[in-house]
């Protein structure tokens, strides 16, 4: 495995940030046109590796061979001169800018010290031909789905002559068709011998791209091998550290009979169009469909977020009108949102901050004096229950990694006690060990009568986990099955219909 | 050069505002530790002492606390709005308007303290105007207070014919002016009170940690349930309500409305506020850093003025300070990344 020609090699790296010790000698080789997946529980250190691998960090100790070479990157800029690119776990596009001078800006063509458009807009259409993406140059990168935009990295990363390209969780925000059209640029950068380090959380990716598997756990090697050859079942022990037989938690079933919630002809111009459904006291109601379906509108609307054209929601059969997020959380509602920067951390709060920022009412007394002991108790408590990895609950959010950021949020919306818990894409970049904690909390939710909504775009977690499934197709419900209906193939089927 | 593309990425540890109490136990050396600018305060002391031996006389330091209380007054509200991301330029003309409204209110025989809840009434009044066109219109703050700022100030002409309004004689505000309490002028201690209040508030309330939250993510604020145009119009109604008081201690400070009153004080307290750790782009600042940016302004004011320094020569001191002031806390939160 380990060749003479090894493109890549790191050894012996690790990396403490104030004590946390994120990598603790780490080995890591890359070859020549390879794939290589890098899989690890939330935390394990995968995106501090990447770090170190393109500049960003300085490695406490270790060293990098780039074909042999000693080399030292001192920052971003040494590692991409190197060849070495970067597609961060959250994306770093300027959104003001057009398509073309985001994969220039660090070398936009001048004429006379002046911006030389027609040069710049001639590399980038080379570049995006060559890639097979078919967007015009000129348009501004925040108009871009983020899988577009994620091309545009790509093509950026091309701009650099790159001889390895690393992708931190690249399909965990796009959609089905835009990871096949990933995947075929994946195989034809492969095949010019540029190699791909690819950190996925979800194994069929992993085992569909990826020609070698690397495995860490707690910052430290934990296992490596081709992927024809490793099975999944061992990848898992050697991610988990114990065998895990089952992922979603066993249900038994229940009468459905208590309507608590129903959404009656529920429309927005241009967005989605006459839905109603009902709700039942402690069901798992799944929705699913492609991205685009309008499914997170709908619940932002009913949700108070969103307005709506048309339409009535009934809570225990009453008619409510929710004007606001606030209204909606005094009525029991509560919703984890799908984009988990945007709409839900807070970044320079710490870990307890955010859990408790939308249940601070509750532990306020006198004046609204925030409890600070209650607000620490109740964090710690989730800390251990969703085995949120963090130094203490004083740590700022964003030092967390990805997943256990992920977590924080979950954790202040399990601490509102809702009634209804709408949950959209919530276990977007965790890890198998921690999905199966938080399956495991909304199945006991709703066996304590909460009910819940369930966006996902995964579709082993929904017909897994669902009692009853929703499928939606360009903001119009297209389907519904029960538990025993739903297979892949049905739901997938709904989901294409009148695209 | 530095590279736009990777400033998000380095997933920037913002430095701690404390938001539980406030500096834990009274450690002085944690203290200047974490607050150069604090340090720069004392350097300054340290070399205005030795330059002239009036400086550390009683009543030239109570005289800097005298002209630090209107600016930290207004500075206080400046603080929660810049905080939340928000701006007020309006408060400098707020203050004279109110101070202004007050003494013509005494002047024509109205009880005076009937005239102060008047001018408090003022302020508050611009505040609900400021707060309702930046949440009700999504307008830029910066716009709708540089309206407040004209508006105001032109009111305080019209109403005052541009004539200076003398209350001198008073008996209230003579009190204010000169009353002490224990030998703390009664404006320090009504100072002091606001900071105290004002900074219990944002540490340790909900609604403080509702205005953080607002200025670091507003729309993560709103999806978590935050009232968010509730808490702005709260914010910009405390900052007019402060320049009412600031016009009060204002009038009272001068024994007259004056058109004039107040004039850049709005600024001043900008950079009182920048220079005390607080970010415009929100999310970040401490009552407390206020209260030594003030406490800067004010030292190097007095300091100059007993050195002789040429008035004209001032303004470039004072330029320079607060810009070194400003950079001293831009990079040691750099460095802490
Ligand atoms: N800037 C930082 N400051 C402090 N701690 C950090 C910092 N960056 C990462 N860490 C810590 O290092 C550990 C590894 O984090 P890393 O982001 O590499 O995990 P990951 O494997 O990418 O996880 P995920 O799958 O959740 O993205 C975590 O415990 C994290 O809290
Ligand atoms: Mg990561």
């Amino acid at each position: 495995m380990m060749d003479e020609a090894a493109l890549l090699k790191m050894t012996g790296i690790s990396k403490s940030f104030l004590g946390v010790k994120a990598l603790n000698d780490v080995n890591f080789t890359v070859n020549r046109g390879e794939v290589v997946g890098l899989v690890g529980e939330n935390g394990a250190g995968k995106s501090t590796l990447m770090k170190v691998l393109s500049g960003i960090y300085m490695p406490d100790d270790g060293r990098i061979l780039l074909e042999g070479e000693p080399v030292i990157f001192r920052g971003p800029r040494d590692a991409q001169n190197f060849g070495i690119s970067t597609i961060h776990q959250e994306l770093n596009l300027l959104p003001h800018l057009t398509v073309a001078e985001n994969i220039f800006i660090q070398s936009l063509p001048q004429k006379r010290g002046v911006l030389d458009k027609k040069k710049l807009l001639k590399e980038s259409q080379l570049l995006l031909d060559d890639l097979g993406f078919g967007v015009d140059p000129k348009t501004l990168v925040e108009d871009l789905t983020v899988g577009a935009q994620q091309m545009v990295e790509i093509a950026k990363a091309l701009s650099f002559r790159s001889k390895m390209i690393i992708m931190d969780e690249p399909t965990s925000a796009i959609t089905e068709q835009e990871t096949v059209k990933l995947f075929e640029i994946i195989r034809s950068l492969k095949s010019k011998g540029i190699a791909i380090v690819y950190i996925s959380h979800r194994m069929e990716e992993i085992y569909e791209i990826c020609d070698r598997i690397i495995v860490l756990r707690d910052g430290r090697n934990a296992g490596e091998g081709l992927s024809s050859s490793l099975k999944p079942k061992e990848i898992v022990k050697m991610l988990v550290g114990r065998e895990m037989t089952q992922i979603f938690p066993e249900r038994e079933r229940h009468d459905l009979d208590e309507v608590v919630m129903e959404v009656r002809n529920f429309s927005r111009e241009g967005v989605f169009d006459n839905i109603s459904f009902k709700l039942y006291k402690g069901e798992i109601l799944g929705i699913s469909g492609l991205m685009g379906s309008s499914r997170t509108e709908l619940m932002e609307s009913i949700f108070g977020l969103e307005h709506i054209s048309q339409g009535q929601l009934f809570l225990n059969g009453e008619p409510v009108k929710i004007k606001s997020t606030s209204d909606a959380i005094s009525r029991g509602i509560a919703l984890v949102p799908e984009d988990r920067r945007k709409h839900g951390l807070i970044n320079n709060f710490s870990v307890v901050q955010n859990v408790t920022l939308t249940t601070l009412r509750n532990i306020s007394g006198f004046l609204q004096k925030i409890n600070f002991k209650k607000e620490r108790e109740i964090t710690d408590r989730y800390i251990a229950q969703l085995s949120i990895k963090t130094p203490s609950g004083a740590t700022i959010i964003s030092n967390l990694s990805g997943g256990n950021q992920q977590k924080a949020i979950i954790a202040r919306w399990l601490e509102c006690k809702p009634r209804i818990l709408i949950l959209d894409e919530p276990t977007r970049g965790i890890d198998i060990g921690a999905k199966s904690e938080i399956y495991r909390i909304i199945h006991d939710l709703a066996a304590k009568g909460t009910s819940i909504i369930m966006i996902s775009s995964e579709l082993p977690e929904i017909i897994g986990m669902s009692d009853r499934i929703l499928v939606m197709a360009s903001g119009k419900i297209t389907g519904e099955f029960s538990r025993e209906e739903a297979t892949p193939e049905t739901i997938m089927l709904s989901a294409t219909k009148g695209v | 050069m530095s590279d736009p593309n990777l400033s998000a990425s380095q997933s920037s540890p913002q430095p701690i505002h404390k938001q539980g109490p406030p500096i834990g136990r009274w450690n002085i050396f944690s203290l200047l530790l974490k607050n150069k600018v604090l340090i720069a305060l004392l350097l300054l002391c340290v070399f205005f002492s030795l330059s002239s031996e009036q400086f550390l006389r009683i009543d030239n330091i109570l005289n800097v606390f005298l002209q630090s209380a209107i600016m930290g007054i207004i500075a206080i509200g400046m603080t929660y709005v810049v905080i939340t991301a928000g701006i007020d330029l309006g408060v400098g003309s707020v203050v004279a308007v109110s101070g202004m409204i007050i003494a013509g209110m005494i002047i024509s025989g109205i009880p005076v303290i009937a005239a102060i809840l008047v001018g408090l009434v003022i302020g508050m009044g611009s505040g609900v105007i400021n707060g309702f066109f930046i949440t009700r219109f999504n307008m830029a703050p910066f716009i709708v207070t540089l309206g407040m700022m004209a508006a105001a100030r032109s009111i305080t002409l019209v109403y005052s014919d541009a004539q200076t309004i003398s209350v001198y004689k008073d008996p209230f505000l003579q009190f204010l002016r000169m009353g002490n309490v224990l030998g703390v002028p009664v404006m320090i201690l009504i100072t002091a009170v606001l900071f105290i209040i004002a900074n219990y508030v944002l540490s340790n309330t909900v609604f403080g940690r509702h205005v953080y939250a607002i200025g670091s993510n507003k729309k993560a604020a709103e999806v978590s349930g935050i009232n968010v145009k509730r808490v702005e119009m709260m914010v910009y109604i405390i900052a007019g309500v402060l320049a009412g008081v600031g016009g009060l201690m204002m009038t009272a400070r001068l024994g007259s409305g004056t058109p004039l009153a107040g004039v850049n004080l709005e600024l001043m307290a900008i950079a009182a506020v920048v220079i005390g750790g607080s970010s415009l782009s929100g999310g970040r600042g401490t009552i407390f850093g206020t209260l030594i940016g003030v406490l800067l302004i004010n030292v190097l004011n007095t300091g100059m003025n007993l050195m002789n320094i040429s008035s004209h020569y001032q303004g470039l001191i004072m330029g320079s300070v607060i810009l070194l002031a400003a950079l001293i806390d831009s990079l040691s939160n750099k460095k802490s990344k």
